[in-house]
Protein backbone atom coordinates (compact mmCIF):
# COMPACT_ATOMS: atom_id res chain seq x y z
CA UNK A 1 0.00 0.00 0.00
CA UNK A 2 1.11 3.53 -0.67
CA UNK A 3 0.37 5.59 2.46
CA UNK A 4 0.61 9.36 2.93
CA UNK A 5 1.09 10.79 6.42
CA UNK A 6 0.60 14.44 7.39
CA UNK A 7 2.13 15.06 10.84
CA UNK A 8 4.03 18.06 12.16
CA UNK A 9 5.92 16.22 14.90
CA UNK A 10 9.08 14.77 13.33
CA UNK A 11 9.49 12.12 16.03
CA UNK A 12 6.00 10.81 15.49
CA UNK A 13 6.62 10.71 11.74
CA UNK A 14 9.78 8.64 12.37
CA UNK A 15 7.88 6.19 14.54
CA UNK A 16 4.89 5.97 12.19
CA UNK A 17 7.24 5.41 9.23
CA UNK A 18 9.07 2.66 11.06
CA UNK A 19 5.75 1.04 12.03
CA UNK A 20 4.24 1.23 8.55
CA UNK A 21 7.34 0.76 6.37
CA UNK A 22 9.58 -1.52 8.46
CA UNK A 23 6.90 -3.53 10.28
CA UNK A 24 4.07 -3.19 7.75
CA UNK A 25 6.16 -3.16 4.51
CA UNK A 26 4.17 -0.27 3.08
CA UNK A 27 5.45 2.58 0.97
CA UNK A 28 5.23 5.75 3.09
CA UNK A 29 5.44 9.43 2.13
CA UNK A 30 4.83 12.38 4.45
CA UNK A 31 4.46 16.15 4.88
CA UNK A 32 5.03 18.37 7.95
CA UNK A 33 2.19 20.83 7.48
CA UNK A 34 -1.38 20.94 6.19
CA UNK A 35 -0.73 23.00 3.06
CA UNK A 36 2.08 20.71 1.84
CA UNK A 37 -0.09 17.68 2.65
CA UNK A 38 -3.01 19.00 0.57
CA UNK A 39 -0.69 19.71 -2.35
CA UNK A 40 0.70 16.17 -2.24
CA UNK A 41 -2.62 14.32 -1.88
CA UNK A 42 -4.26 16.46 -4.59
CA UNK A 43 -2.01 14.76 -7.11
CA UNK A 44 -3.38 11.35 -6.12
CA UNK A 45 -1.50 8.07 -6.33
CA UNK A 46 -1.95 7.01 -2.67
CA UNK A 47 -4.05 4.17 -1.25
CA UNK A 48 -4.53 5.68 2.23
CA UNK A 49 -4.13 9.11 3.83
CA UNK A 50 -3.38 9.60 7.53
CA UNK A 51 -3.96 13.15 8.84
CA UNK A 52 -2.92 14.71 12.11
CA UNK A 53 -5.58 17.09 13.46
CA UNK A 54 -3.43 19.96 14.68
CA UNK A 55 -0.87 21.11 12.13
CA UNK A 56 0.66 24.44 11.14
CA UNK A 57 -0.58 26.41 8.08
CA UNK A 58 -3.73 24.27 7.70
CA UNK A 59 -5.25 21.90 10.22
CA UNK A 60 -6.22 18.32 9.43
CA UNK A 61 -9.97 19.05 9.25
CA UNK A 62 -9.46 21.79 6.66
CA UNK A 63 -7.11 19.60 4.62
CA UNK A 64 -9.75 16.85 4.67
CA UNK A 65 -12.60 19.24 3.71
CA UNK A 66 -10.55 20.66 0.82
CA UNK A 67 -9.59 17.15 -0.30
CA UNK A 68 -13.25 16.03 -0.19
CA UNK A 69 -14.20 18.87 -2.57
CA UNK A 70 -11.53 17.97 -5.16
CA UNK A 71 -12.70 16.47 -8.43
CA UNK A 72 -10.55 13.33 -8.18
CA UNK A 73 -11.14 9.79 -7.00
CA UNK A 74 -10.96 9.75 -3.19
CA UNK A 75 -9.05 7.26 -1.10
CA UNK A 76 -9.84 6.52 2.60
CA UNK A 77 -8.68 9.05 5.20
CA UNK A 78 -7.81 8.18 8.81
CA UNK A 79 -7.46 10.87 11.46
CA UNK A 80 -4.84 10.69 14.11
CA UNK A 81 -5.52 12.86 17.11
CA UNK A 82 -4.44 13.51 20.67
CA UNK A 83 -7.73 15.31 21.34
CA UNK A 84 -11.41 14.47 21.78
CA UNK A 85 -10.83 10.76 21.76
CA UNK A 86 -14.41 10.07 22.79
CA UNK A 87 -16.45 12.27 20.52
CA UNK A 88 -14.52 11.56 17.33
CA UNK A 89 -14.93 7.83 17.62
CA UNK A 90 -18.64 8.01 16.77
CA UNK A 91 -19.62 8.72 13.17
CA UNK A 92 -16.90 9.26 10.58
CA UNK A 93 -18.08 11.02 7.40
CA UNK A 94 -16.58 9.96 4.04
CA UNK A 95 -13.83 10.08 2.96
CA UNK A 96 -12.90 9.65 6.64
CA UNK A 97 -13.14 6.00 7.66
CA UNK A 98 -12.01 6.22 11.25
CA UNK A 99 -9.83 7.61 14.02
CA UNK A 100 -6.68 6.44 15.71
CA UNK A 101 -5.98 8.06 19.05
CA UNK A 102 -2.57 9.16 20.19
CA UNK A 103 -0.53 7.70 21.73
CA UNK A 104 -0.82 4.67 19.43
CA UNK A 105 1.17 1.46 19.61
CA UNK A 106 3.41 1.21 16.51
CA UNK A 107 3.54 -2.59 16.87
CA UNK A 108 -0.23 -2.83 16.37
CA UNK A 109 -0.74 0.21 14.12
CA UNK A 110 -0.92 -1.89 10.96
CA UNK A 111 -3.60 -4.10 12.51
CA UNK A 112 -5.62 -1.06 13.59
CA UNK A 113 -5.49 0.35 10.07
CA UNK A 114 -6.42 -3.01 8.57
CA UNK A 115 -9.42 -3.27 10.86
CA UNK A 116 -10.67 0.18 9.84
CA UNK A 117 -10.17 -0.67 6.15
CA UNK A 118 -11.99 -4.00 6.53
CA UNK A 119 -14.90 -2.27 8.22
CA UNK A 120 -14.94 0.35 5.49
CA UNK A 121 -15.06 -2.29 2.75
CA UNK A 122 -17.81 -4.13 4.61
CA UNK A 123 -19.86 -0.95 4.93
CA UNK A 124 -19.35 -0.23 1.25
CA UNK A 125 -20.60 -3.73 0.36
CA UNK A 126 -23.66 -3.22 2.60
CA UNK A 127 -24.41 0.10 0.90
CA UNK A 128 -24.35 -1.56 -2.53
CA UNK B 1 -34.49 57.59 54.58
CA UNK B 2 -38.22 58.18 54.15
CA UNK B 3 -40.05 56.03 56.59
CA UNK B 4 -43.03 54.22 55.17
CA UNK B 5 -44.23 53.76 58.71
CA UNK B 6 -44.52 57.50 59.53
CA UNK B 7 -46.09 58.19 56.14
CA UNK B 8 -48.65 55.47 56.72
CA UNK B 9 -49.50 56.85 60.19
CA UNK B 10 -49.90 60.41 58.83
CA UNK B 11 -52.25 59.35 56.03
CA UNK B 12 -54.27 57.13 58.32
CA UNK B 13 -54.60 59.86 60.99
CA UNK B 14 -55.78 62.48 58.49
CA UNK B 15 -58.30 60.08 57.00
CA UNK B 16 -59.55 59.02 60.40
CA UNK B 17 -59.91 62.66 61.54
CA UNK B 18 -62.13 63.45 58.56
CA UNK B 19 -64.10 60.26 59.06
CA UNK B 20 -64.58 60.91 62.77
CA UNK B 21 -65.42 64.62 62.25
CA UNK B 22 -68.27 63.87 59.93
CA UNK B 23 -69.30 60.91 62.06
CA UNK B 24 -69.56 63.14 65.14
CA UNK B 25 -71.57 65.76 63.22
CA UNK B 26 -73.95 63.07 62.15
CA UNK B 27 -74.27 61.84 65.74
CA UNK B 28 -74.80 65.36 67.16
CA UNK B 29 -77.53 65.99 64.62
CA UNK B 30 -79.19 62.77 65.64
CA UNK B 31 -79.08 63.87 69.31
CA UNK B 32 -80.76 67.15 68.30
CA UNK B 33 -83.43 65.18 66.55
CA UNK B 34 -84.03 63.09 69.66
CA UNK B 35 -84.35 66.25 71.72
CA UNK B 36 -86.99 67.59 69.39
CA UNK B 37 -88.78 64.26 69.44
CA UNK B 38 -89.04 64.43 73.26
CA UNK B 39 -90.50 67.90 73.03
CA UNK B 40 -93.07 66.72 70.50
CA UNK B 41 -93.99 63.86 72.83
CA UNK B 42 -94.58 66.30 75.71
CA UNK B 43 -96.44 68.63 73.44
CA UNK B 44 -98.68 65.79 72.27
CA UNK B 45 -99.62 64.88 75.85
CA UNK B 46 -100.44 68.49 76.57
CA UNK B 47 -102.39 68.93 73.34
CA UNK B 48 -104.44 65.82 74.02
CA UNK B 49 -105.29 67.03 77.55
CA UNK B 50 -106.23 70.48 76.27
CA UNK B 51 -108.44 68.97 73.58
CA UNK B 52 -110.16 66.69 76.14
CA UNK B 53 -110.72 69.67 78.44
CA UNK B 54 -112.29 71.58 75.55
CA UNK B 55 -114.67 68.69 74.84
CA UNK B 56 -115.70 68.30 78.52
CA UNK B 57 -116.65 72.00 78.54
CA UNK B 58 -116.65 71.99 82.34
CA UNK B 59 -114.12 74.01 84.28
CA UNK B 60 -113.79 71.42 86.96
CA UNK B 61 -113.30 68.65 84.33
CA UNK B 62 -110.66 70.74 82.53
CA UNK B 63 -108.72 71.45 85.67
CA UNK B 64 -108.93 67.78 86.71
CA UNK B 65 -107.59 66.55 83.36
CA UNK B 66 -104.71 69.04 83.38
CA UNK B 67 -103.80 68.23 86.95
CA UNK B 68 -103.71 64.52 86.11
CA UNK B 69 -101.25 64.99 83.19
CA UNK B 70 -99.08 67.66 84.84
CA UNK B 71 -96.87 65.13 86.73
CA UNK B 72 -96.32 63.26 83.45
CA UNK B 73 -94.86 66.39 81.83
CA UNK B 74 -91.27 67.59 82.05
CA UNK B 75 -91.46 70.28 84.79
CA UNK B 76 -89.64 72.70 82.48
CA UNK B 77 -92.06 72.13 79.61
CA UNK B 78 -94.76 74.81 79.33
CA UNK B 79 -94.97 75.15 83.13
CA UNK B 80 -96.12 78.76 82.86
CA UNK B 81 -98.83 78.04 80.28
CA UNK B 82 -100.18 75.05 82.22
CA UNK B 83 -100.21 77.02 85.54
CA UNK B 84 -102.02 79.86 83.79
CA UNK B 85 -104.81 77.55 82.59
CA UNK B 86 -105.03 75.79 85.96
CA UNK B 87 -105.63 79.23 87.56
CA UNK B 88 -108.14 80.21 84.95
CA UNK B 89 -109.29 77.26 82.88
CA UNK B 90 -111.52 79.18 80.51
CA UNK B 91 -112.29 78.24 76.92
CA UNK B 92 -110.19 80.96 75.25
CA UNK B 93 -107.10 79.99 77.17
CA UNK B 94 -107.58 76.35 76.19
CA UNK B 95 -108.11 77.25 72.53
CA UNK B 96 -105.00 79.37 72.67
CA UNK B 97 -103.00 76.43 74.08
CA UNK B 98 -104.31 73.98 71.47
CA UNK B 99 -103.42 76.45 68.71
CA UNK B 100 -99.98 77.10 70.12
CA UNK B 101 -99.17 73.36 70.54
CA UNK B 102 -100.43 72.53 67.06
CA UNK B 103 -98.20 75.24 65.55
CA UNK B 104 -95.30 74.18 67.74
CA UNK B 105 -95.68 70.54 66.61
CA UNK B 106 -95.93 71.49 62.96
CA UNK B 107 -92.78 73.59 63.20
CA UNK B 108 -90.91 70.88 65.16
CA UNK B 109 -91.78 68.15 62.66
CA UNK B 110 -90.32 70.31 59.88
CA UNK B 111 -87.15 70.87 61.95
CA UNK B 112 -86.81 67.14 62.62
CA UNK B 113 -87.18 66.41 58.90
CA UNK B 114 -84.41 68.95 58.16
CA UNK B 115 -82.17 67.50 60.84
CA UNK B 116 -82.88 64.01 59.55
CA UNK B 117 -81.69 65.00 56.09
CA UNK B 118 -78.57 66.64 57.53
CA UNK B 119 -77.74 63.58 59.67
CA UNK B 120 -78.08 61.35 56.60
CA UNK B 121 -75.76 63.59 54.59
CA UNK B 122 -73.12 63.66 57.32
CA UNK B 123 -73.47 59.89 57.73
CA UNK B 124 -73.01 59.29 54.01
CA UNK B 125 -69.97 61.59 53.86
CA UNK B 126 -68.50 59.76 56.83
CA UNK B 127 -69.19 56.36 55.22
CA UNK B 128 -67.71 57.57 51.93
CA UNK B 129 -64.59 58.79 53.74
CA UNK B 130 -64.30 55.46 55.53
CA UNK B 131 -64.49 53.60 52.19
CA UNK B 132 -61.93 55.92 50.60
CA UNK B 133 -59.58 55.47 53.55
CA UNK B 134 -59.99 51.71 53.51
CA UNK B 135 -59.44 51.44 49.75
CA UNK B 136 -56.57 53.92 49.88
CA UNK B 137 -54.83 52.03 52.65
CA UNK B 138 -55.33 48.72 50.82
CA UNK B 139 -53.96 50.09 47.52
CA UNK B 140 -51.13 51.87 49.24
CA UNK B 141 -50.24 48.69 51.12
CA UNK B 142 -50.23 46.75 47.88
CA UNK B 143 -48.06 49.22 46.03
CA UNK B 144 -45.63 50.07 48.78
CA UNK B 145 -45.45 46.89 50.82
CA UNK B 146 -46.89 43.75 49.26
CA UNK B 147 -45.64 44.11 45.67
CA UNK B 148 -42.06 44.94 46.72
CA UNK B 149 -42.16 41.92 49.04
CA UNK B 150 -43.50 39.70 46.24
CA UNK B 151 -40.85 40.99 43.85
CA UNK B 152 -38.08 40.40 46.31
CA UNK B 153 -39.37 36.93 47.03
CA UNK B 154 -39.55 36.13 43.30
CA UNK B 155 -35.94 37.21 42.87
CA UNK B 156 -34.79 35.16 45.81
CA UNK B 157 -36.58 32.13 44.34
CA UNK B 158 -34.82 32.84 41.02
CA UNK B 159 -31.52 32.78 42.82
CA UNK B 160 -32.47 29.57 44.57
CA UNK B 161 -33.17 28.01 41.16
CA UNK B 162 -29.85 29.16 39.67
CA UNK B 163 -31.43 31.86 37.51
CA UNK B 164 -28.99 34.62 38.31
CA UNK B 165 -29.80 37.16 35.62
CA UNK B 166 -32.41 39.77 36.54
CA UNK B 167 -32.83 43.50 36.19
CA UNK B 168 -31.58 45.81 38.85
CA UNK B 169 -34.16 48.58 39.29
CA UNK B 170 -33.58 51.56 41.55
CA UNK B 171 -35.38 50.85 44.81
CA UNK B 172 -37.19 53.62 46.72
CA UNK B 173 -35.58 55.18 49.72
CA UNK B 174 -37.74 53.36 52.27
CA UNK B 175 -37.43 50.42 54.63
CA UNK B 176 -38.38 47.94 51.89
CA UNK B 177 -36.25 49.83 49.39
CA UNK B 178 -33.32 49.36 51.71
CA UNK B 179 -34.04 45.65 51.88
CA UNK B 180 -34.07 45.51 48.07
CA UNK B 181 -30.82 47.46 47.89
CA UNK B 182 -29.18 45.09 50.35
CA UNK B 183 -30.46 42.13 48.36
CA UNK B 184 -29.16 43.66 45.12
CA UNK B 185 -25.75 44.20 46.68
CA UNK B 186 -25.70 40.63 47.95
CA UNK B 187 -26.87 39.33 44.55
CA UNK B 188 -24.19 41.33 42.75
CA UNK B 189 -21.52 39.89 45.03
CA UNK B 190 -22.77 36.36 44.45
CA UNK B 191 -22.96 36.98 40.70
CA UNK B 192 -19.41 38.31 40.62
CA UNK B 193 -18.22 35.26 42.49
CA UNK B 194 -20.11 32.92 40.18
CA UNK B 195 -18.65 34.68 37.13
CA UNK B 196 -15.18 34.42 38.59
CA UNK B 197 -15.74 30.72 39.26
CA UNK B 198 -17.10 30.15 35.75
CA UNK B 199 -14.04 31.89 34.36
CA UNK B 200 -11.82 29.65 36.45
CA UNK B 201 -13.76 26.59 35.32
CA UNK B 202 -13.39 27.53 31.67
CA UNK B 203 -9.70 28.23 32.14
CA UNK B 204 -9.36 24.86 33.85
CA UNK B 205 -11.11 23.05 30.99
CA UNK B 206 -8.98 24.81 28.39
CA UNK B 207 -5.84 24.14 30.34
CA UNK B 208 -6.69 20.46 30.67
CA UNK B 209 -7.50 20.17 26.99
CA UNK B 210 -4.25 21.80 25.93
CA UNK B 211 -2.24 20.03 28.59
CA UNK B 212 -3.61 16.65 27.59
CA UNK B 213 -2.72 17.30 23.95
CA UNK B 214 0.73 18.53 24.85
CA UNK B 215 1.28 15.54 27.12
CA UNK B 216 0.03 12.98 24.64
CA UNK B 217 2.25 14.17 21.80
CA UNK B 218 5.61 13.41 23.50
CA UNK B 219 4.10 10.28 25.04
CA UNK B 220 3.29 9.08 21.52
CA UNK B 221 6.98 9.26 20.65
CA UNK B 222 8.10 7.69 23.93
CA UNK B 223 5.60 4.84 23.80
CA UNK B 224 6.30 4.37 20.05
CA UNK B 225 10.05 4.18 20.53
CA UNK B 226 9.81 1.81 23.47
CA UNK B 227 7.34 -0.43 21.69
CA UNK B 228 9.43 -0.58 18.51
CA UNK B 229 12.59 -1.31 20.51
CA UNK B 230 10.89 -3.99 22.56
CA UNK B 231 9.39 -5.44 19.38
CA UNK B 232 12.89 -5.86 18.02
CA UNK B 233 12.26 -3.60 15.03
CA UNK B 234 15.61 -1.86 15.63
CA UNK B 235 17.46 -5.13 16.20
CA UNK B 236 17.32 -8.05 18.63
CA UNK B 237 17.39 -7.18 22.36
CA UNK B 238 18.65 -9.39 25.14
CA UNK B 239 16.26 -10.58 27.85
CA UNK B 240 17.28 -7.96 30.43
CA UNK B 241 16.87 -5.08 27.98
CA UNK B 242 13.48 -6.44 26.91
CA UNK B 243 12.45 -6.68 30.57
CA UNK B 244 13.50 -3.08 31.26
CA UNK B 245 11.79 -1.87 28.11
CA UNK B 246 8.65 -3.70 29.26
CA UNK B 247 8.74 -1.84 32.58
CA UNK B 248 9.20 1.50 30.80
CA UNK B 249 6.35 0.65 28.43
CA UNK B 250 3.99 -0.42 31.25
CA UNK B 251 4.63 2.77 33.17
CA UNK B 252 4.18 4.85 30.02
CA UNK B 253 0.83 3.16 29.50
CA UNK B 254 -0.08 3.93 33.10
CA UNK B 255 0.83 7.56 32.60
CA UNK B 256 -1.37 7.64 29.48
CA UNK B 257 -4.28 6.09 31.39
CA UNK B 258 -3.83 8.64 34.14
CA UNK B 259 -3.98 11.50 31.64
CA UNK B 260 -7.09 10.03 29.99
CA UNK B 261 -8.79 9.54 33.36
CA UNK B 262 -7.89 13.02 34.55
CA UNK B 263 -9.33 14.51 31.39
CA UNK B 264 -12.54 12.47 31.74
CA UNK B 265 -12.90 13.49 35.36
CA UNK B 266 -12.25 17.15 34.57
CA UNK B 267 -14.94 17.00 31.89
CA UNK B 268 -17.41 15.34 34.28
CA UNK B 269 -16.67 17.88 36.99
CA UNK B 270 -17.04 20.77 34.54
CA UNK B 271 -20.41 19.31 33.48
CA UNK B 272 -19.23 19.23 29.87
CA UNK B 273 -19.75 15.55 29.32
CA UNK B 274 -22.66 15.34 26.89
CA UNK B 275 -24.64 12.11 27.30
CA UNK B 276 -26.11 10.40 24.24
CA UNK B 277 -28.93 8.39 25.77
CA UNK B 278 -30.62 5.49 24.00
CA UNK B 279 -32.68 2.46 24.99
CA UNK B 280 -30.30 -0.49 25.30
CA UNK B 281 -30.92 -4.13 26.20
CA UNK B 282 -29.41 -4.82 29.63
CA UNK B 283 -28.47 -8.36 28.57
CA UNK B 284 -26.58 -7.10 25.50
CA UNK B 285 -24.86 -4.41 27.56
CA UNK B 286 -23.72 -6.88 30.22
CA UNK B 287 -22.53 -9.40 27.60
CA UNK B 288 -20.62 -6.63 25.82
CA UNK B 289 -18.94 -5.57 29.10
CA UNK B 290 -18.05 -9.17 29.96
CA UNK B 291 -16.57 -9.74 26.50
CA UNK B 292 -14.45 -6.58 26.76
CA UNK B 293 -13.04 -7.74 30.10
CA UNK B 294 -12.63 -11.36 29.05
CA UNK B 295 -8.91 -11.09 28.19
CA UNK B 296 -8.06 -9.36 31.45
CA UNK B 297 -10.09 -11.88 33.45
CA UNK B 298 -8.35 -14.82 31.77
CA UNK B 299 -4.92 -13.33 32.57
CA UNK B 300 -6.02 -13.04 36.20
CA UNK B 301 -7.55 -16.54 36.09
CA UNK B 302 -10.93 -15.17 37.18
CA UNK B 303 -14.33 -16.04 35.68
CA UNK B 304 -16.98 -13.44 34.83
CA UNK B 305 -20.61 -14.53 35.19
CA UNK B 306 -23.44 -12.43 33.79
CA UNK B 307 -26.82 -12.82 35.55
CA UNK B 308 -29.77 -10.92 34.14
CA UNK B 309 -33.02 -12.47 35.49
CA UNK B 310 -35.42 -11.08 32.87
CA UNK B 311 -35.12 -9.10 29.65
CA UNK B 312 -35.25 -5.34 30.27
CA UNK B 313 -34.20 -2.20 28.39
CA UNK B 314 -32.45 0.72 30.06
CA UNK B 315 -32.09 4.29 28.88
CA UNK B 316 -28.39 5.18 29.06
CA UNK B 317 -25.37 6.48 27.19
CA UNK B 318 -24.05 3.04 26.33
CA UNK B 319 -20.36 3.94 26.07
CA UNK B 320 -20.43 5.72 29.43
CA UNK B 321 -22.21 2.94 31.32
CA UNK B 322 -19.86 0.42 29.72
CA UNK B 323 -17.02 2.54 31.10
CA UNK B 324 -18.65 2.41 34.57
CA UNK B 325 -19.08 -1.38 34.43
CA UNK B 326 -15.54 -1.79 33.09
CA UNK B 327 -14.13 0.31 35.94
CA UNK B 328 -16.07 -1.63 38.60
CA UNK B 329 -15.44 -5.06 37.05
CA UNK B 330 -11.73 -4.52 36.40
CA UNK B 331 -11.36 -3.51 40.07
CA UNK B 332 -13.29 -6.63 41.07
CA UNK B 333 -11.00 -8.81 38.91
CA UNK B 334 -7.89 -7.13 40.33
CA UNK B 335 -8.97 -7.86 43.90
CA UNK B 336 -10.23 -11.40 43.23
CA UNK B 337 -8.28 -14.49 44.25
CA UNK B 338 -7.42 -16.89 41.43
CA UNK B 339 -10.15 -19.35 40.33
CA UNK B 340 -12.90 -17.19 41.79
CA UNK B 341 -15.87 -15.63 40.00
CA UNK B 342 -16.88 -12.03 39.47
CA UNK B 343 -20.66 -11.71 39.16
CA UNK B 344 -22.25 -9.05 36.99
CA UNK B 345 -25.92 -8.91 38.02
CA UNK B 346 -29.02 -6.98 37.11
CA UNK B 347 -31.45 -6.55 40.02
CA UNK B 348 -34.90 -5.80 38.61
CA UNK B 349 -37.29 -4.32 41.17
CA UNK B 350 -41.12 -4.34 41.16
CA UNK B 351 -40.86 -0.55 40.96
CA UNK B 352 -38.18 2.10 41.46
CA UNK B 353 -34.64 2.13 40.17
CA UNK B 354 -32.98 -0.82 38.48
CA UNK B 355 -29.71 -1.90 40.04
CA UNK B 356 -26.55 -3.24 38.41
CA UNK B 357 -24.15 -5.05 40.74
CA UNK B 358 -20.56 -6.25 40.44
CA UNK B 359 -19.63 -8.74 43.16
CA UNK B 360 -16.23 -10.26 43.84
CA UNK B 361 -14.98 -12.95 46.20
CA UNK B 362 -11.98 -10.95 47.40
CA UNK B 363 -11.01 -10.01 50.90
CA UNK B 364 -13.58 -7.20 51.16
CA UNK B 365 -13.26 -3.54 52.05
CA UNK B 366 -13.11 -2.13 55.57
CA UNK B 367 -15.80 0.40 56.60
CA UNK B 368 -13.10 3.12 56.84
CA UNK B 369 -12.02 2.50 53.25
CA UNK B 370 -15.64 2.32 52.07
CA UNK B 371 -16.25 5.84 53.30
CA UNK B 372 -13.60 7.31 51.00
CA UNK B 373 -13.43 4.82 48.16
CA UNK B 374 -15.19 7.03 45.58
CA UNK B 375 -12.85 9.96 46.18
CA UNK B 376 -10.03 10.80 43.79
CA UNK B 377 -6.69 9.01 44.28
CA UNK B 378 -8.06 6.87 47.12
CA UNK B 379 -6.65 3.48 46.33
CA UNK B 380 -7.09 0.51 48.58
CA UNK B 381 -3.66 -1.07 48.82
CA UNK B 382 -2.66 -4.63 48.16
CA UNK B 383 -4.66 -6.18 45.30
CA UNK B 384 -4.49 -9.95 44.97
CA UNK B 385 -3.45 -9.68 41.34
CA UNK B 386 -1.21 -6.67 40.72
CA UNK B 387 -1.72 -7.03 36.96
CA UNK B 388 -2.37 -3.45 36.01
CA UNK B 389 -1.66 -0.57 38.29
CA UNK B 390 -4.68 1.70 38.63
CA UNK B 391 -4.83 5.45 38.38
CA UNK B 392 -6.88 5.97 41.51
CA UNK B 393 -9.53 7.71 39.45
CA UNK B 394 -11.68 4.86 38.15
CA UNK B 395 -14.30 4.93 40.92
CA UNK B 396 -14.45 8.72 40.96
CA UNK B 397 -15.14 8.64 37.21
CA UNK B 398 -17.74 5.87 37.66
CA UNK B 399 -19.47 7.94 40.36
CA UNK B 400 -19.48 11.03 38.15
CA UNK B 401 -20.90 9.13 35.16
CA UNK B 402 -23.61 7.39 37.21
CA UNK B 403 -24.63 10.70 38.78
CA UNK B 404 -24.75 12.33 35.32
CA UNK B 405 -27.35 9.64 34.55
CA UNK B 406 -29.33 10.65 37.65
CA UNK B 407 -28.48 7.51 39.62
CA UNK B 408 -26.46 6.70 42.72
CA UNK B 409 -23.45 4.46 43.23
CA UNK B 410 -22.35 2.60 46.33
CA UNK B 411 -20.53 -0.32 47.88
CA UNK B 412 -21.49 -3.05 50.32
CA UNK B 413 -18.79 -5.17 51.88
CA UNK B 414 -17.73 -7.06 54.96
CA UNK B 415 -14.02 -7.71 55.42
CA UNK B 416 -13.23 -11.27 54.32
CA UNK B 417 -16.53 -11.71 52.45
CA UNK B 418 -15.96 -9.95 49.17
CA UNK B 419 -17.43 -6.68 47.98
CA UNK B 420 -20.46 -5.63 45.96
CA UNK B 421 -20.32 -2.41 43.99
CA UNK B 422 -23.69 -1.30 42.68
CA UNK B 423 -25.25 1.56 40.79
CA UNK B 424 -28.79 2.51 39.88
CA UNK B 425 -30.42 3.13 36.51
CA UNK B 426 -33.37 5.49 36.73
CA UNK B 427 -35.07 4.82 33.38
CA UNK B 428 -35.84 1.22 32.51
CA UNK B 429 -38.71 -0.85 31.11
CA UNK B 430 -39.50 -4.47 30.25
CA UNK B 431 -37.74 -5.41 27.02
CA UNK B 432 -39.48 -4.51 23.77
CA UNK B 433 -39.60 -7.39 21.30
CA UNK B 434 -37.54 -5.51 18.72
CA UNK B 435 -34.63 -3.30 19.64
CA UNK B 436 -35.24 -0.72 16.99
CA UNK B 437 -33.92 2.15 19.11
CA UNK B 438 -31.16 0.14 20.70
CA UNK B 439 -28.73 0.29 17.78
Amino acid sequence: MKIFIAEDDMNIVTIAKMALATVGKHHVEFAHDGAAALEAISKGGYDLIILDEMMPKMNGRDVCDAYAKLNIEKVPVIFMSANNRDLDARDPMPPVIGFIGKPFDPMTLNEQIEKLLDKHIENKKKAV
Amino acid sequence: MKKLESKAILILTAGLAIFMGFGSLSLLTTFDQMNYSTKIHQSSILLKAAQQSLRSEGRAGARQTLETIKPKLDPAFRADAVDKILKNPNRSNLVFLVDAESRFQEFTYLTIAKLNKRAKTYGLISLFMATIIFLGVALWNRKKIYSPIHQLNARMLDFLNNRYSYEFETPENTELGRLQTTFNMMAQTVLDQIKALQGLDKAKSEFLSIASHELRTPLTSIKGSLSLLKGGVAGKMNAETTNLLGIALDETDRLIRLINDLLDLAKIEAGSFPLEKNWVSLQELADHAAKTLDGFAKTANVKIKVEIPEPVDIEIDKDRILQVIANLASNAIKFSPENSTVHLRGIIPAEGHLRIEVTDEGKGISPEDQAHIFEKFRQVTGPENPLVKGTGLGLAIAKGLVEEHGGTIGVESKPGQGATFYFEIVNWRPAQTQHVEAS
